[in-house]
């Protein structure tokens, strides 16, 4: 069900109508069960012949945290019957070995059932097996990532204890299968969602307003910023051969970097907007990304749930390993102080990164595009100490507006010399595009490109669409990062201004599906 | 008594109220306004929708209709098919019609005339390709203008409902119809748009003009007359041996007709059953090159479609296969890879005429077919040439094939043009691969020739293709 369709305006503004008018009434207590009815609906009109997966994921979890729960018990019940320290101690040990192995399981259960469903197709094609019996004939459920992500973080806390197993199988399954994080994430937090979803909400007009505002803005990233630019991206990136300049590939690269950013914020801006009418806040994913000064911080303003994901459950878990410390002792002893006391954080970052870009996908480009980020990301902690002292030498201040600008642009090419991989599936165009963009730039070759647009119906129409969203969002995004609040700026405007801008916006967006190439999907729907 | 304090509560509360649904009806009418401005400047006036639905309108009598895409509007004249056949019959295709509204075609003719017979036009495209219909489409505005409102009701719903197109951004689209139906986004096709539509001119000329070399021939029957210059002209066509390949007798999965447009397939078949409907199936013909092009499997895709319809009681006839008994074309009629123009209508109406009349005097015509492998084995000629070409570090390199039938040994020569001469690169071979090495480093544009003949001939060429390379 396309966010930008009849059926899904429909389904939300009747589940929004319901939802008020039970939480004004003396049925409020169960608004929770109206979010139930109407994620469970969306998940079966969507998919329906995967909604078996969401249950086993959600039983799973759910099951495997009250498992945990009853463990804690035991050994409560237990550690009391035992006088002896050291007795207490080694049954305690014993539960914990328990509460381990049942996570083990659901972790590998449920990861093997995203990795079956994700890969196995593309793993089969490498030996040219796909084609076969082995072949899977699933489609990929709608959200898997998302929720698997999403119900294992969940069961990784409670292992931790950083939260209560929840008792209530109905209110896991709300949390687990909340409609407007299907679609692309947010990748949210048991601890920040469970009171938002079941406890009973009365939205403000103010907050309404708001939420109706972000739905607005991300279909203007969405569809008028990121869609009008397929066409130019094509043209750009999927017929490279040895004369393609490399002017070219890098516009079209930038290009894609906008379509990326356009695409998937704007499309998280639509699906937070939509769970805000029901007073839910989900977890911010997107924090003007490309102000960034480094390519770390990039990834801490990018996608930001699943950067927090892999931080809490993958990158400290391991830099914090005994055999990660033993590393850093011998890197100590070897390489000295600095390089010593970093390299666990490198070698996770790497992994961390890894695992990120097999999220995308099994396919190699994915890999690289993953070992890039981790690589460069750990080079940099590497080398921090040495940038440090070049700064000091040079009388550089970290807070001068040029450093600043300097580390925004730095960042900017780092990040889209990553896109290479990710976007160049086919590993001859990546050498090729790689090779031109340094041995045969060729600036004159935008001007024949240029020149060429003509023979493309609304490409052109397209790019300045396009151009005009961007520049709009630009400035929101300028004015954001400075802690503005536009949106509140943007309420308090006169009535007619509003008036000419929303008709003004929704007219672009309108505009964006005359010149677009797409068919209006998400791409990282179906993830 | 109630107190001042509620009725003070009541009144802001009913003026927030007030105040949002002015603002939203504000919003409704300037919404409005905006769409009114880019209809009038962007819907192009005298597509050819417009044309077939308005005279659509002013028909009297009609009780057979060919619906189709293109290839049927283009393909079949209607006054051919009255003449022999004599009829009232109307042509209702128009171009990428898809197959929910080829239904709507016939309920609607069937509801306002009663039609006792149907043509359906089918091919690989209306059967294959899965995309949603689109409310909001030309032909579904066009229909909408000239029928009452509970059908303009019943096409939207059965568009958005069984369609599944109320889960596309179509469903929301189709409030606007300059989206889908548009001219080119320039002052040169925006203005002459408008004065068309302000100035009275009428629909038929206006679809003249719109396109230089189409002609109206009434009925809803449009042709062009200009044959396909199979040298430079547009000869590749649009769909490609890999599209056939799920046809191969070895695929692993048993090959069917896309599942969305079987149902609208069905739709259609089930509503002339139940309407006591003669609905007969054609695949309109495609020059020599395009079925050599198809490949080995599109006898196969044929005989799927064939079945299918068979299996529900309706009869298909490719005339891809048929035999020179009932229909032959020649190059001279078509204007690209799959349409047909007039010289080539005068040969395919009344073929479709003459199985008509033989079917239904109970004949059995499966002698008066073959197979496409049999036709392309009977191809003694070099129907078309097409290049490929690719840059690298050392060269471009350049490829052609010569669609020709299996008993044509080809041989190519490449040239190239410099200055105002044609300069040979690489004289006559068998062998159709070579790499250009440009002399001296040369880099920029570079026209092209490759040229194909029958080996043993000494003709200067039997076709030959021009492109431009940039290395």
């Amino acid at each position: 069900m396309q966010p930008y369709s009849l059926l899904f305006v429909l389904f939300v503004a009747t589940l929004v109508v319901v939802h008020r008018i039970i939480g004004r009434s003396r049925w409020r207590s169960y608004q929770w069960v109206v979010l139930l009815a109407g994620s469970m609906g969306f998940y079966l009109w969507s998919d329906a012949r995967s909604f078996g997966f969401l249950l086993v994921t959600s039983l799973t979890t759910w099951l495997a945290g009250k498992r945990m729960r009853a463990f804690d018990e035991a050994c409560d019940a237990e550690s009391k019957t035992v006088a002896n320290r050291k007795e207490r101690k080694a049954v305690r040990q014993a539960f914990q070995k328990r509460r381990w192995h049942v996570l083990l399981a659901t972790l590998i259960l449920n990861f093997g059932i995203l990795g079956y469903v994700k890969y196995w197709n593309t793993l089969l094609g490498y030996v040219h097996l796909d084609q076969g019996f082995l072949a899977s004939r699933l489609l990929l459920p709608l959200g898997i990532s998302f929720y698997t992500f999403t119900s294992l973080g969940y069961l990784i806390d409670v292992y931790n204890k950083k939260v209560e197993p929840e008792e209530d199988y109905a209110h896991y399954l709300l949390f687990v299968s909340w409609f407007p994080q299907l679609i692309q994430g947010p990748i949210n937090r048991w601890a920040e969602m469970r009171d938002q979803l079941s406890t009973p909400r009365d939205v403000s007009d103010e907050d309404t307003r708001r939420a109706l505002l972000l739905i607005l803005y991300g279909a203007l990233k969405k569809y008028a910023l990121a869609d009008t630019l397929v066409g130019a991206i094509t043209a750009c990136l999927d017929f490279i051969d040895y004369s393609t300049p490399g002017a070219v590939i890098v516009i079209g690269i930038v290009l894609y970097s906008l379509q990326q950013y356009g695409d998937f914020s704007g499309g998280i801006d639509m699906v937070e907007g939509v769970s805000e009418l029901f007073g839910v806040r989900m977890a911010q994913n997107f924090r003007q990304p490309y102000f960034s000064t480094s390519l770390a911080e990039f990834w801490r303003r990018w996608h930001m749930s699943l950067g927090e994901w892999m931080r809490a459950y993958v990158f400290y878990p391991l830099a914090m390993r005994p055999s990660m410390m033993s590393l850093n002792k011998w890197g100590t002893k070897h390489l000295g102080k600095t390089v010593g006391r970093t390299l666990s954080a490198c070698v996770s970052n790497v992994v961390v990164f890894v695992l990120v870009g097999l999220w995308h996908g099994a396919e190699l480009h994915y890999l690289l595009w993953g070992l890039y980020n981790g690589v460069v990301i750990a080079l940099s902690d590497l080398f921090r100490p040495l940038f440090e002292r070049g700064r000091a030498a040079f009388h550089v201040r970290e807070e001068s507006a040029s450093w600043r600008a300097w580390g925004i642009v730095r960042t900017f090419a780092l990040v889209n010399l990553g896109r290479y991989f990710d976007r160049l599936v086919d590993p001859r165009a990546l050498l090729i595009a790689l090779r031109n963009t340094v041995c045969n730039f060729r600036p004159s070759g935008i001007l024949t490109w240029l020149g060429e647009l003509h023979t493309t119906p609304y490409l052109r129409t397209a790019l300045i669409l396009s151009a005009v969203a961007c520049l709009m969002v630009l400035v929101v995004d300028i004015r954001t990062e400075r802690g503005e609040d536009v949106a509140g700026e943007v309420l308090a405007l006169s009535p007619w201004r509003r008036l000419l801008l929303y008709v003004g916006v929704v007219t672009l967006i309108l505009l964006s599906f005359v010149a677009a190439a797409t068919g209006g999907g998400f791409l990282y729907a179906n993830f | 008594m109630p107190t001042s304090d509620v009725h003070e509560g009541a009144a802001p509360q009913t003026r927030r109220w007030g105040r949002t649904l002015l603002f939203v009806a504000a919003f409704v009418v300037l919404l409005a306004l905006m769409n009114a401005l880019l209809t009038l400047l962007l819907v192009p006036y005298g597509s050819k929708s417009e044309v077939v639905w308005k005279d659509y309108a002013s028909a009297d009598e009609i009780d057979c209709v060919m619906v189709g895409t293109s290839t049927i509007m283009r393909g079949v004249d209607p006054q051919i098919v009255d003449a022999e056949l004599g009829t009232h019959s109307y042509n209702l295709a128009t171009p990428n019609q898809m197959l929910d509204e080829s239904y709507l075609a016939i309920k609607t003719a069937y509801e306002d005339h009663g039609i006792s017979r149907v043509i359906l036009g089918i091919s690989y495209s209306q059967t294959m390709l899965g995309d949603k219909p689109n409310p909001g489409s030309t032909f579904v505005r066009e229909r909408a203008k000239v029928v009452g409102l509970r059908q303009r009701l019943e096409a939207d719903a059965y568009l958005l409902f069984e369609g599944g197109a109320i889960r596309q951004a179509s469903s929301i689209n189709m409030l606007f119809p300059w989206i889908v139906n548009k001219v080119t986004i320039a002052p040169s096709a925006i203005i002459p748009n408008v004065r068309m539509k302000l100035d009275g001119t009428s629909v038929y000329d206006a679809a003249e003009i719109n396109e230089r070399g189409w002609h109206y021939g009434g009925r809803g029957f449009g042709y062009f007359t200009w044959t396909l210059d199979y040298n430079t002209g547009n000869a590749r066509p649009f769909v490609t041996e890999e599209d056939f390949a799920a046809f191969a007798p070895d695929a692993p999965v048993a090959p069917t007709l896309n599942a969305d447009r079987a149902r609208a397939l069905d739709d259609i078949i089930d509503y002339c059953a139940e309407h006591d409907i003669s609905l007969m199936a054609v695949v309109p013909p495609v020059p020599d090159f395009a079925l050599i092009y198809y490949g080995p499997n599109y006898d196969n895709f044929s005989r799927v479609l064939r079945d299918y319809l068979g299996a529900r009681g309706v009869a298909c006839y490719d005339f891809n296969l048929a035999l020179p008994a009932l229909y032959e074309h020649d190059e001279g009629d078509f204007t690209d890879s799959e349409h047909l123009n007039r010289q080539g209508v005068d040969k395919f109406s009344p073929a479709i005429c003459e199985l008509v009349k033989r079917t239904e005097a109970g004949e059995d015509v499966s002698s008066l077919f073959g197979t496409a492998a049999d036709r392309v084995a009977s191809m003694d000629y070099i129907s078309c040439v097409l290049e490929e070409f690719r840059t690298e570090a050392d060269g471009v390199h350049l490829d052609a094939r010569a669609l020709a039938g299996p008993s044509v040994q080809a041989e190519y020569q490449y040239l190239r043009k410099v200055g105002d001469e044609w300069v040979v690169l690489r004289d006559w071979s068998t062998d159709s691969a070579f790499v250009y090495v440009p002399e001296n480093g040369e880099r920029g544009r570079f026209e092209l020739c490759v040229s194909a003949r029958k080996v043993g001939s000494d003709v200067e060429y039997d076709r030959y293709r021009l492109f431009t390379v940039l290395y």
